[in-house]
């Protein structure tokens, strides 16, 4: 399709989806959709990050070898309180949270050394009505439930939350199979 | 069914008059980039030249049936007239065969065509480019605004230039605002 009629193409293609109530979305709703949904992407998979980290350890088979096996094995990529991905939700669900924000223990002291892990992706949800955040927290998948503040150090912001499953919509995955 | 925008976004193109400047946004010109595969210039050449496909010198425009201009070593952007030559990479196929890679170019681009009298006092506020030195029919790649261009002189009071087509309306306003310093 030449670009001249791309603009004429979408048109008729929102005209035509209407009896299906069809919608058209970009990258920002598919930004959203997926945080909601607890997939990890760019924010995650940060060169550093393994399927342990993102909760997807059970998906790497321990029966077979893979390129990335052994390394995956050493201890400090195992280790319990390393970074586990966890959902994050305002206990004040009207709080907006900042982006970049660092994981801190109630009654820690905002300075960097306490830092228990990062926001890695925030958006305020719309279908839930306030902000979610996906983030690396220490022996997180320990600690759901658990009463945190995220701070950003740099903008001096603080918002206390709640440590959740990072699947925020659908957990079990019903609404997919219709 | 389809109706066709521009790329500044309208029905038909636009053509702005800032003093003794006119600035022509054009839509009816087909674009393809040619290459040479390797080994098949001397098809190239004899094909171009039965089919009236000019194939200019380094930094040259040259126009017969069709026009083109030079890119690289090897590589020509031939324009058509779109009306004709909507579907410009089936034309050139039929001419060139597997002797060349082409590949349609026409929507990657805006065409501005720039009319005064006092071009070359516009174009150095805005490019490296020589204007006054350069002779008629040469055809160079230039910066405007960030934004890599081509720009052909066809003659001492019309330039053409393309720029990406998906930054239009940015490359409209580096030109307005160089024209406007001008009135």
């Amino acid at each position: 399709m030449p670009t001249r009629y791309g603009d004429a193409l979408i048109r008729a293609l929102v005209q035509a989806g209407q009896e299906f109530d069809a919608v058209v979305y970009g990258t920002e709703a598919l930004g959203v959709m997926r945080i909601e949904k607890g997939h990890v992407a760019g924010n995650e998979l940060n060169g550093q990050s393994t399927a342990l980290n993102m909760g997807l350890a059970k998906m790497v088979s321990r029966k077979k070898d893979a390129i990335g096996m052994a390394l995956s094995a050493r201890e400090g990529l195992t280790k319990d309180d390393g970074l586990r991905l966890v959902g994050v939700k305002p206990v004040d669900l009207a709080m907006p949270m900042q982006a970049g924000s660092n994981f801190l223990k109630t009654g820690m002291a905002a300075t960097a050394e306490h830092d228990d892990g990062w926001l890695t992706s925030l958006v305020f949800s719309p279908h839930l009505g306030h902000y979610i955040a996906l983030g690396y927290l220490k022996n997180g998948s320990a600690r759901l439930g658990e009463r945190m503040r995220v701070v950003n150090l740099l903008n001096k912001t603080e918002v206390e939350v709640d440590i959740i499953s990072p699947h925020f919509i659908d957990p079990d995955g019903s609404r997919l199979r219709v | 069914m389809f109706d066709p925008i521009t790329p500044l976004g309208h029905a038909d193109p636009q053509t702005l008059t800032i003093g003794l400047f006119t600035i022509a946004e054009r839509s009816d010109t087909a674009l393809a980039s040619l290459a040479t595969r390797r080994g098949r210039s001397d098809d190239i050449t004899r094909a171009a030249a039965a089919n009236g496909v000019p194939l200019p010198d380094p930094g040259r425009y040259a126009s017969e049936t069709l026009s083109a201009f030079w890119l690289s070593p090897d590589m020509w952007m031939v324009e058509a007239p779109f009306a004709s030559h909507e579907d410009i990479r089936a034309h050139l196929l039929a001419i060139f065969h597997d002797a060349a890679s082409i590949t349609e170019q026409t929507d990657a681009w805006v065409r501005f065509d720039l009319t005064a009298a006092n071009l070359p006092d516009l174009m150095e506020r805005l490019c490296n480019v020589d204007l006054r030195a350069a002779a008629d029919h040469a055809a160079t790649r230039t910066v405007i605004d960030h934004l890599g261009c081509y720009l052909i002189k066809r003659s001492a009071t019309t330039i053409t230039l393309y720029g990406p087509r998906s930054s239009a309306e940015t490359l409209l306003h580096a030109l307005t605002v160089a024209a406007n310093s001008l009135t």
